[in-house]
């Protein structure tokens, strides 16, 4: 759970990454890393929608 | 209560980087905040303000949250909430892409949308708290 909490560090630091690939390094608009980003979120949403449930699973014996 | 291991690792994998993904676009809004000043022409201030906007939005967002879901963990409310900031935060670039040129001369291009979408990018993020979190720990803190 500690290493779970580190969620937000490691958000920062792809944020700050992916912005910097895309943007300096790449050389796309300022734009897409907008796009890019809230783009991952949808599916990171949709992913949590899709693939979790409230109550835990048990295992099947 | 035994817990399926998939079911365990899988949530805990899936609601890390669901958190992380709402984090970098604040980073990535820090960021490009230069370029999106040059392009919709905003004064210090008005940028100011726009940032103002988001935390201050955030935090009513977390205060109303109690009356949206209480402490329940409701999966289908975070994901309305969530998509829906996100889409308030993909409205700032697909406004600059779509008008181009044509946004510093039209108010409503140049502060309402921004303002609003940044607004609901702010409040509808506490969709994401505590659910994210209580999912997870549901597979995590079970007593024995």
């Amino acid at each position: 759970m500690g290493i779970w909490a580190a969620n937000g560090d490691f958000g920062d630091i792809i944020g700050f990454g992916l912005t910097g690939l895309l943007v300096d390094s790449l050389g796309y608009k300022w734009e897409i890393s907008m796009l890019t980003e809230g783009g991952f979120n949808i599916v990171m949403a949709l992913m949590v929608f899709l693939f979790v449930s409230v109550k835990p699973k048990s295992p099947e014996l | 209560m035994r817990i399926s291991s998939i079911d365990k690792w899988k949530t805990y994998f899936i609601t890390f980087f669901a958190y992380a993904a709402l984090h970098s676009m604040r980073m990535t809004y820090s960021e490009i905040k230069p370029n999106l000043q040059l392009a919709f022409a905003h004064s210090d201030l008005f940028l100011g303000g726009l940032d103002a906007t988001v935390y201050i939005s955030l935090g009513f967002g977390f205060f109303f949250r109690f009356l949206i879901q209480g402490d329940r963990c409701i999966i289908s409310t975070y994901v309305l909430f969530i998509v829906v900031a996100s889409v308030g935060y993909i409205v700032i670039p697909l406004t600059s892409l779509l008008v181009g040129e044509d946004i510093q001369s039209h108010n409503l291009f140049k502060f309402v949308l921004p303002g609003l979408g940044l607004l609901l990018f702010g409040f509808c993020q506490f969709g994401a708290w505590p659910t994210l979190l209580s999912l997870n720990s549901s597979r995590f803190n079970i007593k024995k």
